[in-house]
């Protein structure tokens, strides 16, 4: 069935969105990521420009992300005070990022921008997460039991000042390396239309050292505020937020997570990062591919945006 | 004084066929607006005509030719080539074109059979005649076009089915009676669209007929293009609301614990 799309003005299959939702919720509520990722190249691939593709999956995320979030609170495994410092820098980050975005689709690199990001970010948090899986995986083989990380209480993110005790995760840390995740996240989330769960999730485990049960549930509540502020300053200043598609893909994630997190749940913690990892790898390689390929046509159009209407 | 009238066209038609508009053109297309709603997956859009002659028009020797143009809103459209460099491909020259946003072209006989190319350059007439106001990066307007940038513009709006000549489609029903039934798809753009007809004879234009039609988007479609363009702060409010309201619900609904 076709639907046209008024934002993005655009006509598009519901039922292959409504799939395209529903994949990447799958695939979501499996390893409890949001799934931007995956979600705003399969948008640009159904021919829906870059832009609106950012902007609406930026609603899709805060959807989902408060979904979670929910339950996580049900569950009180969120830390408040830091999800505030975090989206203190989160809001920043993203009226940044919303800038950035506007300027460099009028010089017609934010595709560039946005395929450079994703082969660093994804390469590198792919590879690494495969990598250290992997190693799991064949220490549990071999029966060993995984040291744990040296407590290294001493780093140099404990030299920093303005000290600031965060209760909940029993942690006492300088507000600027938080502000400052906080920031690159919301910045970089705007940028590239993705919640970020996958860069927070490890900055937070690794640099940060919040107790793993609380990692999840605060970086979900960072994510639902800094997206729907995210969504507001792209409706607001770009007019890239088409809500027919971002509900469309909403409704496909609500469901699809369902499944993904009961086929998740029977699968082992480092068999999923494996997975998790060796997918995000494969989404950065494409966009690497794409970027040093010769492509099909040299040449592009695209709309002078704010011209002409 | 009929007898002289007609001589003076015949004088006048002999020496500039184009002075004489002896001719007038009646094309209208069969519907003056194209409502976009949610369903919308592309339609029709017929033009019917005629060519009135008075008393005065000159028996014409060859028949008539009828190119009809379907011209969409203006549009800033940037047309960017990729070159390598440190081994990536990146957007590096550009050129900016002030053109349709939509152009079809309909005629009775191939396009280059029409008349010479001057001639349809000057009426307007092909993709090939289409004037493109060029400006290059810095906004600076370059009079000559860039070859190679308007041959792209051209085949990626083709591609896109925003352009497109249909040669031969314009089907002559009777002795004096005209039309043709050309496709709207469902990427067309929103706006006023020109009809324009050029009648020819002998290779040369002998009038000239401007129409108009509309695309809009309609309903609901509508109701959310406007908020979007017109009222952003409350459109991104109320994304804000659907998506957390949706985020909330699939929570509850769903339930896992």
């Amino acid at each position: 069935m076709q639907l046209y799309l008024p934002i993005a003005e655009w006509p598009v299959n519901m039922f292959m969105i409504f799939g395209v939702g529903g994949a990447v919720g799958f695939i979501s509520g499996m390893f409890g990521v949001g799934g931007g990722f995956l979600l705003t190249p399969l948008l640009v691939f159904t021919g829906i420009s870059p832009a609106v593709a950012v902007g609406s999956v930026s609603a899709q995320v805060a959807a989902s992300s408060a979904s979670g979030a929910l339950s996580y609170w049900r569950r009180k495994l969120i830390d408040w005070k830091l999800a505030a410092f975090l989206l203190i820098g989160g809001m920043l980050g993203s009226v940044i990022g919303v800038q950035v975005f506007a300027l460099l689709r009028k010089m017609g690199q934010l595709d560039l921008v946005i395929g450079l990001c994703y082969v660093v970010f994804l390469g590198f948090v792919g590879g690494f997460m495969t990598w250290e899986s992997i190693g799991a995986i064949l220490a549990s083989r071999r029966n060993e039991v995984p040291k744990p990380a040296a407590p290294r209480q001493h780093g140099l993110l404990h030299t920093l000042p303005f000290k600031v005790r965060f209760p909940r995760s029993r942690l006492v840390l300088s507000a600027i390396p938080v502000l400052a995740l906080g920031l690159g996240i919301g910045f970089l989330g705007t940028l590239l239309g993705i919640g970020g769960g996958f860069l927070i999730v490890p900055a937070m485990i690794y640099l940060l050292k919040v107790p793993a049960n609380l990692v999840v549930g605060t970086s979900l509540v960072q994510m639902v505020v800094t997206m729907s502020f995210t969504t507001f300053l792209q409706a607001a200043n770009n007019h890239t937020v088409d809500i027919v598609l971002a509900f469309l893909l909403m409704i496909g994630g609500v469901i699809g997570a369902q499944f993904g997190a009961q086929i998740g749940q029977r699968l082992k913690g480092e068999q999923l990062r494996a997975l998790l990892g060796l997918l995000i790898l494969a989404v950065g390689i494409r966009f690497a591919v794409e970027l040093v390929v010769t492509p099909a046509d040299r040449y592009s159009l695209s709309m002078v945006p704010g011209a002409g209407r | 004084m009929r007898h002289r009238s007609a001589l003076l066209a015949l004088a006048l038609g002999t020496l500039a066929a184009t002075a004489a508009r002896a001719e007038t053109l009646v094309f209208e297309p069969s519907q003056k607006r194209v409502e976009i709603t949610s369903n919308f997956s592309g339609t029709t859009v017929t033009i019917y005509g005629t060519v009135e002659r008075d008393a005065a028009t000159v028996g014409r020797s060859g028949d008539y030719e009828v190119a009809i143009m379907l011209v969409g809103p203006e549009r800033s459209v940037v047309t960017r080539r990729k070159d390598r460099v440190a081994g990536i491909w990146v957007n590096r020259d550009s050129r900016t074109y002030q053109a349709p946003s939509f152009y079809a072209v309909a005629t009775t006989r191939p396009i280059a059979e029409m008349s010479s190319p001057a001639v349809l350059k000057a009426s307007q007439v092909g993709l090939d005649a289409l004037i493109l106001p060029e400006s290059v990066p810095g906004g600076v307007e370059v009079l000559a076009g860039t070859a190679s940038f308007r041959e792209a513009y051209l085949r990626l709006r083709r591609r896109e089915g925003l352009y497109a000549e249909y040669p031969g489609a314009v089907r002559r029903l009777a002795l004096n009676l005209w039309s043709v039934t050309l496709p709207i798809p469902a990427e067309v753009p929103v706006g006023d669209y020109r009809v324009r007809t050029v009648l020819f004879a002998d290779g040369s234009p002998l009038a000239e007929q401007v129409s108009h039609f509309e695309v809009v988007k309609s309903g609901f479609e509508q109701t959310v293009a406007d908020l979007a363009g017109h009222q952003s702060m409350l459109y991104g409010l109320i994304s804000v609301v659907v998506s957390l309201l949706t985020g909330w619900l699939g929570g509850a609904l769903f339930r896992r614990d």
